[in-house]
C-alpha cells in the first residue's frame, strides 16, 4: 500500500504482527500489516468484527504493544520504546476519542478537557481551548460532571480532549458507536472540520459506512489483513465494499 | 493529578466515612491512651509537687520496712535534725494504712481499691500535705479532721462524733474539714483521717519513732547544702534526701505503676490500627478494582503508571491525613471516657486537665497516616499495572494473582508463626519469650489471613448450608456471593477474626487462670475461711485474728504479715507466719524439711530462689532489715506458694519490724464443728472489723470468678474497638459490592425477587463472612491462649477452654454480621429497578 500523495507520513506500521494466546487459542489479530498514514489527512480503518482494525489502531496509538514489525508515530519507533515511552508519545504526541466510558466521572467537563495537560503537568493555551471547545459547541457545559450531560456532549467533551493538547494525531475508536445518528453526525461534522481547518491528522476505526463517508480515505481490514483500500469513500460505496468483503 | 485524587474521595462519601472511621478509631485509641496516661502522672505531679513545695529535706530510713513501707525512725533524731544549723523547722510525722472512717448510719466507708490512711496534724503549714478548709486542726488526741472527700462521702459535720477503725474501733470528735495538696476533688478516692501526732504514734504502734522527719530550711540555705549537714548527724540506715529528690521518687514511682497500663492499652490500641490496615487495604482494593477502567483511562491519555500509583497514594494520604487529626481529637473524649470507665470499676482518678503533649499527635498522626497510606501501598502498586488499552475494553479485570502462590505464602506464615511459639518453650530469658510468643502470634493471624482466601469456599459452604435451607433462594445467592471473591470475603473476615482471636485469648487465659487458681486453692489451702481486706492491699490490724481466736469454734487461725528486707543486697519480700497454726492452714509444697522446722532465726525459701543463691537446707544466711543484718539458717525448701519466696516466724517478724499488720488470715472450724456455725462466730467476731470480710472457700472462688470476668469485660471492651473497626470493614465491603452490583440486583428484582429476599441476600453474605471471621479467630485465639497458658506456667497448671463462652462469640459474630449488614442490604433492597439496569 503506498502513499497516494506526497504528504508526510504521521504514522506507519511496518510487517505488524499482533498474536494473542498459544497454541490452539492462539488468534493473530494483526497478520503483516504494511500501512501508512497521511499528515493532515482523515483515514477510516473498516473491517468486520474480528478482522483486527482496533487491535492496529491501539498499536499505532502505543496503547498496546506489538508481537513482531514495527509502527512508528512521526519518526518515532514505537517498538523501541518501553512502556514509559510510549507513555510520553501517548501524553505528547496523541489524543483519543473511545467509544464510550471515556470521561472520569467525578472531573468536570472542562477538567476532563484539560486532562491530559493536566497529566502532563502543561500548561492550558486558553485561545485554543476555547476554539476547540467554540467548534464542539459545549461552551455552556464546561462546569458540569458527565453525568450530567447527553450522550453526544461527553462525546463532543472526549473529542475536545483529543484535540487540546495539540497531538500529532488523533484515534478515534469507534466515536459513533454509542450516539444516536444526530449527534454522531454532529461529532464528526466537527472530527472533518478539525481535519480541514487546523490540519489535524485523524485516524477512526469504525464499522459505520456513513461515518466512514467522513474521511478522506478508507483501509479495509480483514482477518488481521489489509484487503483494500478507497479514496473520496461515500457511504454507499463503502457498504458495497463491505459487503464484498463479507461475501 | 492531585485534583483527580481530591475528586475521588469527595465522590465517594459513604466509603470514605467507612474507611476513615476505622482510621479514626484506631487512632483515637492511640491518642486517648497517651493522653489518659500523661494526664494521670500529670495529677500526681502536681500533688506531689504541692505536697513537698515546702519541705526542703525528707529524713527517713533507707531501707522499707513491713508492708513495703519505709521503716519508722526514732524519734531521737528529731532533736539532733533540729539542732542542725540552717534547720527553721522540723516535724515529726506518723501514718497509718488501713484506717477506716465509719459513717453515720455505722456502715464503713470504704473504697474500690484507693488506700485509706491515717495522718499526723503538724500545725508546721510549710510540711503539712494537708490545709485545714473548715473548723480546726485535732488539737487533743479525741479530735480528728479528715479530707474534704471522705467529709462528703461520710455525710460528716464538723462536731460530729464520729467512729474510726484503725486497731479497734475508736470514737473521735470531728473538729475540722482538710484540703489535700491544693486539690479540690480529694485524694483520688483514697481517704485520710488527720490525727494529733501522738494519738497517730499510738494506733500505729510507733510510739517514740516516726515515719519520717520534714525539714524545712531557713532563708539562704539551699536544700542540698542543708540535706548534707543534716546527712552528717544521721546513724546509719537513715537517709536524708532533698524534698524535690522526694517528691521526683515518689513521682516516677506512680508512672512506673501507670506504665503498664498504658503500654496495655497501647497494645489494644495497636491491634485496632493493624485491623485499620486490613480495612483500608481492602476498600483500596476494591475501588482500585471498580475504577481500573477509569485508571486505564488515565494511562492512555498519557498518565505513567507511577502518576497513577502516586494519585491513590495521594488519595490515601489525604484520608490518612483527615481520618488522623479526626482521631486525635475523639482520643480526648476517649481519655475523659476511658477516665469514667475507670472510676466506674472503682479506680477513680482525680481531675486534672487533660495532658494533650507533643509526642501524643506526633505519634498518633505518624501512626495514623502511615498505616493508611501503607495498607494502601499494594492496591496504587495493582492500580498503576492497569493496561491502557483496558479503557476501551468492556470487561477488563485485574488477573486474580496466584492464589496457589498466596496461600503457600499464607501457610508459610503460619508455619513460622508456629515454630517460633514453640522456640518460645526453648529459649529463656523473658523479655525473648515475649517477643517470640508475639512475633509467633502475629504471624499466625497474618499466615491464616493469607491461607483465608482458600479457605472461604468450604467455610462458606458449611456456614451457609443451613442458611440456604432456610432462606432458599436468597440464601443460596448470598452464599454464593460471599464465595464470589474469596480473597475480599477473606480480607474482610479476617479483620474481624484478629478482634475475635484475641477476644478467645483473653476467654482461655481468665478461664485457665481461674482454673489453676481453683486447684491451687484446694492444693495450697486446707483452710475453710479466708479473711481478707475490703480494700485489696490493705493490711489490717491484728486484733481481727485475735477475735477470731477467741470464739469456741475456730480452730487454728493463721497469720500472714509482709515485709521489706534485702539479701545479698537486692530488696525482698519476705512473709512472717503464726506456726503452728499458719502451718495447718497452707501447703507450699515442701522439698525438703517442713513447717516444724521453721523456729525463730530460721527461714524457709523457694526451692528456685535457693538455688538462684546457692543455698541449700543448713546454709548461713543473711537477712538485712532496717536494723540492721541478722544471721539466719535455712530450715526447709519449697515448690509453691502464692505468698513470696521467703517464710520467717512472726516472732522474728515482730522483732524485725515496728507495724504489726496482717495482710491476710486463715482460719479453719475446730475439729467436728459445723463450718456454716463456725463462720457464723468469725463474722460475729470481726463486725468490729469493717475493713476485712471473711469468706468460706466457695465464697472466694466465686469472688475470684467475679474478679477474673471483670477483668475479661475489660479486655473485651478494650477489643471492642478493633471489633468494632472490623464490622466497618463488613459494612464498607458490602456496599461498595452491592455498588458493583447494582445492575445484577436490579435484574434480580426485574425477575421479581422481592426487595425483602434482596435484603436477605445480603445479610445471607454479611453473616456468612463474619462468622467466616468467628470461626477462623476463635480457632487461632484457642490455640494461641493455650500456647501462652502452656508457656506461662507457675501456678498456671489447668488449660481451660470454655466452651460455652466460646459458641456465645461465635453466635455474637453472626450478629454483628447481621448488624454490619442492615444498611448495605437497605440500600440494595431500595435500587430503582429500571435505573440499576440501565447503568453501565
Amino acid at each position: 500500500m503506498g502513499t497516494t500523495t506526497g504528504a508526510a507520513v504521521a504514522a506507519r506500521a511496518v510487517a505488524a504482527v499482533k498474536v494473542y494466546g498459544t497454541g490452539d487459542a492462539e488468534v493473530r489479530a494483526l497478520d503483516g500489516i504494511d500501512a501508512e498514514f497521511e499528515e493532515g489527512r482523515f483515514t477510516a480503518i473498516m473491517g468486520p468484527s474480528g478482522s483486527g482494525k482496533s487491535t492496529l489502531m491501539h498499536c499505532l496509538a502505543g496503547l498496546d504493544s506489538l508481537t513482531d514489525g514495527q509502527v512508528f508515530l512521526g519518526d518515532t519507533d514505537l517498538t523501541g520504546l518501553d512502556e514509559k515511552g510510549r507513555t510520553r508519545v501517548r501524553r505528547d504526541e496523541v489524543g483519543f476519542i473511545f467509544q464510550a466510558f471515556n470521561l472520569v466521572p467525578t472531573l468536570t467537563a472542562r477538567e476532563n478537557i484539560t486532562l491530559p495537560l493536566d497529566i502532563a503537568g502543561a500548561d492550558v493555551d486558553e485561545d485554543w481551548m476555547s476554539t476547540v471547545v467554540g467548534a464542539v459547541g459545549i461552551e455552556d457545559r464546561l462546569g458540569h460532571k458527565p453525568t450530567e450531560l447527553s450522550g453526544g456532549q461527553q462525546q463532543r467533551v472526549a473529542a475536545a480532549r483529543a484535540l487540546v493538547s495539540r497531538p500529532k494525531i488523533v484515534f478515534a475508536d469507534e466515536p459513533t458507536g454509542a450516539l444516536d445518528s444526530s449527534s454522531g453526525a454532529d461529532l464528526l461534522g466537527f472530527m472533518r472540520r478539525a481535519v480541514d481547518e487546523y490540519g489535524q491528522t485523524t485516524l477512526m476505526v469504525t464499522h459505520d459506512p456513513g461515518a466512514a463517508a467522513y474521511a478522506d480515505r478508507v483501509v479495509f481490514l480483514a482477518d488481521g489483513k489489509i484487503v483494500d483500500e478507497m479514496l473520496e469513500p461515500t457511504a454507499e460505496r463503502v457498504l458495497d465494499k463491505m459487503k464484498e468483503l463479507a461475501a | 493529578m492531585l485534583t483527580i485524587a481530591l475528586k475521588g474521595i469527595a465522590a465517594n462519601k459513604t466509603r470514605l466515612v467507612l474507611t476513615a472511621l476505622a482510621i479514626v478509631l484506631g487512632v483515637s485509641f492511640v491518642s486517648g491512651s497517651f493522653v489518659l496516661s500523661d494526664t494521670i502522672s500529670k495529677t500526681f505531679d502536681d500533688i506531689f509537687e504541692d505536697v513537698f513545695a515546702g519541705t526542703d529535706v525528707v529524713v527517713q530510713s533507707e531501707q522499707d520496712g513491713a508492708n513495703g513501707q519505709p521503716e519508722p525512725i526514732d524519734a531521737s533524731l528529731l532533736p539532733q535534725i533540729e539542732d542542725v544549723d540552717g534547720v527553721r523547722a522540723a516535724v515529726g510525722g506518723a501514718s497509718l494504712l488501713g484506717v477506716i472512717p465509719i459513717e453515720p448510719d455505722g456502715e464503713a466507708l470504704t473504697t474500690m481499691g484507693a488506700p485509706q490512711f491515717g495522718f499526723s496534724w503538724t500545725d508546721e503549714q510549710e510540711l503539712n500535705p494537708f490545709e485545714i478548709r473548715d473548723g480546726r486542726p485535732p488539737l487533743e488526741d479525741g479530735e480528728v479532721a479528715v479530707d474534704d472527700g471522705t467529709a462528703d462521702q461520710a455525710g460528716y459535720e464538723i462536731g460530729q462524733t464520729i467512729v474510726v477503725v484503725a486497731d479497734d474501733r475508736r470514737s473521735y470528735t470531728l473538729v475540722g474539714i482538710a484540703e489535700f495538696g491544693g486539690t479540690a476533688d480529694g485524694l483520688a478516692g483514697a481517704t485520710a483521717v488527720l490525727f494529733t501526732l501522738p494519738e497517730m504514734q499510738r494506733l500505729a504502734g510507733l510510739e517514740g519513732r516516726f515515719d519520717s522527719i520534714n525539714v524545712a530550711a531557713d532563708d539562704g540555705v539551699g536544700s542540698a547544702e542543708l540535706r548534707d549537714r543534716i546527712a552528717a548527724v544521721l546513724p546509719a540506715g537513715v537517709g536524708a534526701t532533698t524534698g524535690q529528690d522526694e517528691q521526683q521518687a515518689q513521682s516516677s514511682e506512680i508512672t512506673d505503676q501507670i506504665r503498664p497500663v498504658t503500654y496495655g492499652l497501647l497494645g489494644f490500641a495497636f491491634v485496632s490500627l493493624f485491623v485499620s490496615a486490613f480495612i483500608i487495604f481492602n476498600t483500596f482494593s476494591i475501588t482500585v478494582a471498580q475504577r481500573a477502567r477509569q485508571m486505564a483511562l488515565l494511562r492512555a491519555v498519557g498518565a505513567s503508571g507511577g502518576q497513577v500509583r502516586r494519585m491513590v497514594l495521594i488519595e490515601a494520604l489525604v484520608l490518612g491525613v483527615i481520618a488522623s487529626v479526626a482521631g486525635l481529637f475523639l482520643g480526648l473524649l476517649l481519655a475523659a471516657g476511658l477516665r469514667a470507665l475507670f472510676a466506674a470499676i472503682g479506680a477513680e482518678l482525680p481531675s486534672t486537665a487533660l495532658q494533650f503533649l507533643p509526642r501524643t499527635w506526633i505519634v498518633a498522626l505518624a501512626l495514623g497516616i502511615g498505616i493508611t497510606v501503607l495498607a494502601s501501598y499494594l492496591p496504587a502498586r495493582r492500580a498503576s499495572t492497569v493496561p491502557p488499552v483496558a479503557a476501551m475494553r468492556a470487561d477488563f479485570s485485574f488477573s486474580s494473582g496466584s492464589d496457589g502462590a498466596r496461600t503457600a505464602i499464607g501457610a508459610g506464615l503460619a508455619i513460622l508463626g508456629i515454630a517460633l511459639l514453640g522456640l518460645s518453650f526453648v529459649v529463656s530469658g523473658t523479655l525473648t519469650i515475649i517477643v517470640l510468643l508475639a512475633a509467633g502470634a502475629l504471624l499466625l493471624l497474618l499466615g491464616v489471613g493469607g491461607i483465608a482466601a482458600t479457605l472461604v469456599r468450604p467455610l462458606a459452604a458449611v456456614i451457609g448450608w443451613p442458611l440456604e435451607r432456610v432462606f432458599k433462594t436468597p440464601g443460596k445467592l448470598g452464599r454464593e456471593n460471599a464465595m464470589r471473591n474469596p480473597r475480599r470475603s477473606a480480607v474482610t473476615a479476617a479483620a474481624l477474626m484478629i478482634g475475635l482471636a484475641l477476644v478467645a485469648v483473653s476467654a482461655v487465659g481468665t478461664s485457665s487462670l481461674n482454673a489453676s487458681f481453683s486447684a491451687l486453692l484446694e492444693d495450697q489451702f486446707p483452710a475453710a475461711f479466708i479473711v481478707s481486706p475490703v480494700t485489696d492491699e490493705s493490711p489490717f490490724s491484728p486484733e481481727a485474728a485475735a477475735a477470731i481466736q477467741r470464739e469456741p469454734l475456730v480452730g487454728p487461725v493463721g497469720q500472714a504479715r509482709e515485709g521489706s528486707f534485702r539479701i545479698d543486697g537486692d530488696d525482698k519480700t519476705l512473709t512472717g507466719v503464726n506456726l503452728p497454726d499458719f502451718g495447718e492452714l497452707h501447703d507450699p509444697d515442701f522439698v525438703d524439711g517442713g513447717w516444724g522446722d521453721l523456729v525463730p532465726g530460721t527461714v524457709a525459701i523457694r526451692s528456685s530462689a535457693a538455688e538462684d543463691l546457692g543455698l541449700s537446707v543448713g546454709s548461713e544466711v543473711t537477712l538485712a532489715f532496717a536494723g540492721g543484718p541478722r544471721p539466719f539458717t535455712v530450715a526447709a525448701l519449697y515448690d509453691e506458694s502464692i505468698f513470696g519466696d521467703y517464710f520467717i516466724t512472726l516472732d522474728d517478724y515482730q522483732a524485725n519490724y515496728a507495724v504489726q499488720q496482717d495482710v491476710v488470715v486463715f482460719a479453719n472450724p475446730v475439729e467436728g464443728a459445723d463450718p456454716d456455725a463456725a463462720q457464723a462466730q468469725i463474722e460475729q467476731a470481726l463486725a468490729p472489723f469493717p475493713q476485712v470480710m471473711v469468706q468460706n472457700e466457695s465464697e472466694f472462688k466465686e469472688d475470684l470468678e467475679a474478679n477474673l470476668n471483670q477483668l475479661l469485660s475489660i479486655v473485651i471492651i478494650l477489643l471492642m474497638f478493633a471489633i468494632i473497626i472490623a464490622i466497618f470493614g463488613i459494612v464498607n465491603t458490602l456496599a461498595l459490592s452491592v455498588f458493583e452490583r447494582t445492575r445484577e440486583i436490579g435484574l434480580l428484582r426485574a425477575v421479581g425477587l422481592m426487595p425483602r429476599r434482596v435484603r436477605t441476600m445480603i445479610i445471607v453474605e454479611s453473616v456468612i463472612v463474619s462468622v467466616i471471621g468467628g470461626v477462623l479467630g476463635l480457632a487461632v485465639g484457642v490455640v494461641l491462649g493455650a500456647v501462652l497458658i502452656e508457656r506461662a506456667g507457675g501456678f498456671l497448671t489447668e488449660l481451660s477452654i470454655p466452651i460455652g463462652l466460646l459458641v456465645v462469640f461465635l453466635v455474637l459474630s453472626a450478629v454483628a454480621g447481621v448488624l454490619a449488614a442492615i444498611f448495605p442490604a437497605r440500600r440494595a433492597a431500595r435500587l430503582d429497578v429500571l435505573r440499576a439496569i440501565a447503568q453501565e
